[in-house]
C-alpha cells in the first residue's frame, strides 16, 4: 500500500520502540545490549558451520544443537587445558603491577641504555631517569589503577546481570534465538518498509551484513593468528636465546585483541611483551639486543598476518585512514576504557561499511 | 480460551501474513514445479509478502535487479522504452504470473519497469533467499534452479521462434 507518513511511523514502531526505550535507560540496558551484541558476533561466527550442518541434517534446530554442543565441549576440553595456566598467568601478573615493578623497570632501561648509548649520552640519560623517578612514578600508579579499575569496569559491563554463569547463559540463550531465527528478525524489518524503498533496503541490508560478517569474521581470525604465532615466537626466542619471558599466554591474548586496532594494537602486543621481559627476573643479563629480538619476533608476526593469514581470510581492509585511527581510538578510550579503545576501530569500520552501502543504495536506486 | 490463545499468537507471532501465504498460487509457479508440501512450507517462510497500489512501481528499468516476484492478486505491467525512445508495454501480468526470475541468476540492473495496475498483492522471492537455500537445502535449492534453467531455457525458445518468424516475414 502506498503509505502516509502516520502509517509507515506507525508500521516501523516495533523497531522504534525498543531503540527508544534502550537509549532512554541506558544505565540499564546497556549491559544487556553489550550481552546481545556479544551473541551476534557468535552468531556470525557460527552461522556457516550451522548451515552446513543443517544442508546434511535437514533441521535448522539440530544443526545449531550439534553446532553448540560441540563448541561447549571443545570449549570446556581447552579451558581444562590451558585454562589453569591462563589464570595463574593473569594473577601473577595483577600481583607485578606495583612500584617495585617500576624502579625495576628504571633501572633495566638504564642497564639497556648503558648497552646503547655513548657514555656522555648515557650520563645524561642516568641523571634524567633518576631526576623522572618520582614523577614518572606517579605516572605509573596513576595508569595501574585506571587499568585495574578499567579491567574490573569492563568485567561489570558484561557481567552486570546476576552472576559470569548466569550472563553466559543469557548469551547462550540470545545466541540460540540468533541461530534460530535471525532471517525471521530481517524479514519482519523488511516487512515495514515502504514498497518504494523495498528493493533498496533489501539490497544494502544484504551488502551490510555480508561485509560486516566478512569484517568480523576476517578480524576474529586474524587476532586468532596473531596470538598463537606471537607465543609460538615468543616460546622459540627464549629457547634460543635463553631469555626468561613470562606470562606468554596473556601477551599472546594482549596481542591478539589490540591487533583489532590498526597501526596502534601491533605497537601494544610488541610493548607489553617487551615491558614484561624488563621487569622480571634474568638469569642471561638484559641486553639491548634481546629487547631488539622481541621486537624482531613481532615484527615476522605481523609480516606472516599481513602477507600470508590476511589476504587469504579478508576481504580487504576497511581503509580508514591512519590519523581517523587514532582519533577513533582516544574517542573510544575516553568514553569506555580500554574496551572502547579495542572495540572503536571495528565499530568505526562498520559504521563506514553502512554510510558506503546506503550511499550506494540510494544512488542506484535513483534517490539520489 | 481462544481469545486468550489469539492474544498471545499476536505478541508471539511476528509475521502472520507469512504463515497465512496462499500456497495454491505458489504452486503454480513454474520454477518451483515439483516441490513437496514441506518444501513448500519452507519457501512459503523465507518469501516476502507485499501489497501495492494502482501505478505504484514494483521496481524501476535501471536499478539493480534483486529477484523475482509472483503475482498473488491483481496486474502488473512491464514497460520500457525501445530503441527509439518509444514508450512500449512488453506484458501484462495478473494472478498466478511471475517476472524478474533473470534477477535471480545475474546482478544485472532491471531491463523493465514494472508497474502495477489494481491493486495488487505480490510475493518477492529474491536473489539471496535463493542463494541460502542452496547452502541450507541443496537438494531444494537444485530443484529450484532446474526449474528456473527450465524457464529460462523455454524463454530463449520462445525468442527464437520470434526472431526466425520475424525473418520470415
Amino acid at each position: 500500500m502506498k503509505s502516509s507518513p502516520l502509517s509507515t511511523v506507525i508500521r516501523n514502531l516495533f523497531w522504534i520502540v525498543p531503540l527508544a526505550v534502550t537509549i532512554g535507560l541506558w544505565e540499564f540496558t546497556s549491559p544487556i545490549l553489550f550481552q546481545v551484541v556479544l551473541a551476534f558476533i557468535g552468531m556470525i561466527i557460527l552461522n556457516p558451520a550451522v548451515n552446513w550442518i543443517e544442508s546434511i541434517v535437514q533441521k535448522r534446530g539440530l544443526s545449531v544443537f550439534i553446532v553448540l554442543a560441540s563448541i561447549i565441549i571443545v570449549f570446556i576440553f581447552i579451558l581444562n587445558l590451558i585454562g589453569p595456566i591462563l589464570s595463574r598467568q593473569a594473577v601473577d601478573i595483577q600481583a607485578m603491577l606495583s612500584m617495585d615493578t617500576f624502579s625495576n623497570l628504571i633501572v633495566k632501561l638504564e642497564v639497556i641504555s648503558k648497552d646503547l648509548l655513548p657514555e656522555y649520552l648515557f650520563l645524561k640519560v642516568q641523571a634524567l631517569l633518576v631526576f623522572m623517578d618520582s614523577a614518572l612514578g606517579d605516572i605509573w600508579r596513576i595508569i595501574m589503577t585506571d587499568i585495574q579499575g578499567m579491567i574490573s569496569k569492563a568485567g561489570n559491563l558484561v557481567f552486570a546481570v546476576g552472576s559470569f554463569v548466569m550472563s553466559l547463559i543469557f548469551i547462550l540463550v540470545f545466541l540460540v534465538f540468533l541461530l534460530l531465527d535471525g532471517q525471521n528478525f530481517k524479514r519482519t524489518f523488511i516487512h515495514a518498509i515502504p514498497n518504494q524503498y523495498f528493493e533498496m533496503t533489501m539490497k544494502i541490508l544484504d551488502k551490510i551484513s555480508d561485509s560486516i560478517s566478512a569484517y568480523i569474521r576476517g578480524q576474529l581470525l586474524a587476532a586468532l593468528s596473531v596470538g598463537i604465532t606471537s607465543v609460538i615466537g615468543l616460546y622459540i626466542l627464549q629457547w634460543i636465546t635463553g631469555i626468561n619471558i613470562p606470562y606468554t599466554y596473556i601477551i599472546g591474548c594482549v596481542a591478539g585483541l589490540s591487533n583489532l586496532i590498526p597501526f596502534i594494537g601491533p605497537i601494544i602486543g610488541m610493548l607489553t611483551a617487551v615491558i614484561v621481559y624488563l621487569v622480571s627476573e634474568q638469569v642471561v643479563p638484559v641486553q639491548f639486543i634481546y629487547v631488539f629480538s622481541i621486537m624482531g619476533i613481532f615484527g615476522i608476526v605481523q609480516l606472516i598476518d599481513n602477507l600470508i593469514v590476511s589476504p587469504l581470510i579478508m576481504s580487504g581492509s576497511v581503509g580508514l585512514h591512519p590519523m581517523f585511527v587514532i582519533i577513533f581510538v582516544l574517542v573510544g578510550g575516553v568514553m569506555a576504557g580500554p574496551l572502547g579503545m579495542l572495540f572503536a576501530v571495528p565499530m568505526a569500520a562498520i559504521i563506514k561499511v553502512i554510510v558506503v552501502e546506503l550511499r550506494w543504495g540510494f544512488k542506484h536506486y535513483k534517490f539520489l | 480460551m481462544t481469545k486468550i490463545k489469539t492474544y498471545w499468537n499476536n505478541i508471539f507471532k511476528a509475521d502472520s501474513t507469512s504463515s497465512s501465504l496462499p500456497i495454491m498460487t505458489l504452486k503454480q509457479v513454474p520454477i518451483f514445479d515439483g516441490l513437496s508440501n514441506r518444501e513448500f512450507n519452507a519457501i512459503s517462510k523465507i518469501v516476502h509478502h507485499r501489497e501495492y497500489d494502482t501505478d505504484e512501481f514494483v521496481f524501476q528499468s535501471g536499478t539493480p535487479g534483486l529477484g523475482m516476484y509472483i503475482i498473488l492478486q491483481g496486474e502488473v505491467v512491464l514497460n520500457g522504452v525501445n530503441t527509439e525512445g518509444k514508450n512500449i508495454e512488453f506484458s501484462q501480468l495478473s494472478s498466478g504470473d511471475s517476472f524478474g526470475e533473470i534477477a535471480l541468476i545475474s546482478e544485472d540492473n532491471r531491463s523493465a519497469n514494472a508497474v502495477v495496475n489494481s491493486q495488487c498483492q505480490l510475493v518477492a522471492f529474491f536473489r539471496s533467499d535463493l542463494l541460502d537455500i542452496i547452502i541450507r537445502s541443496p537438494k531444494l535449492g537444485n530443484k529450484i534452479l532446474l526449474n528456473l534453467a527450465t524457464v529460462l531455457g523455454n524463454r530463449l525458445k520462445h525468442s527464437n521462434k520470434l526472431l526466425t518468424n520475424g525473418e520470415d516475414v
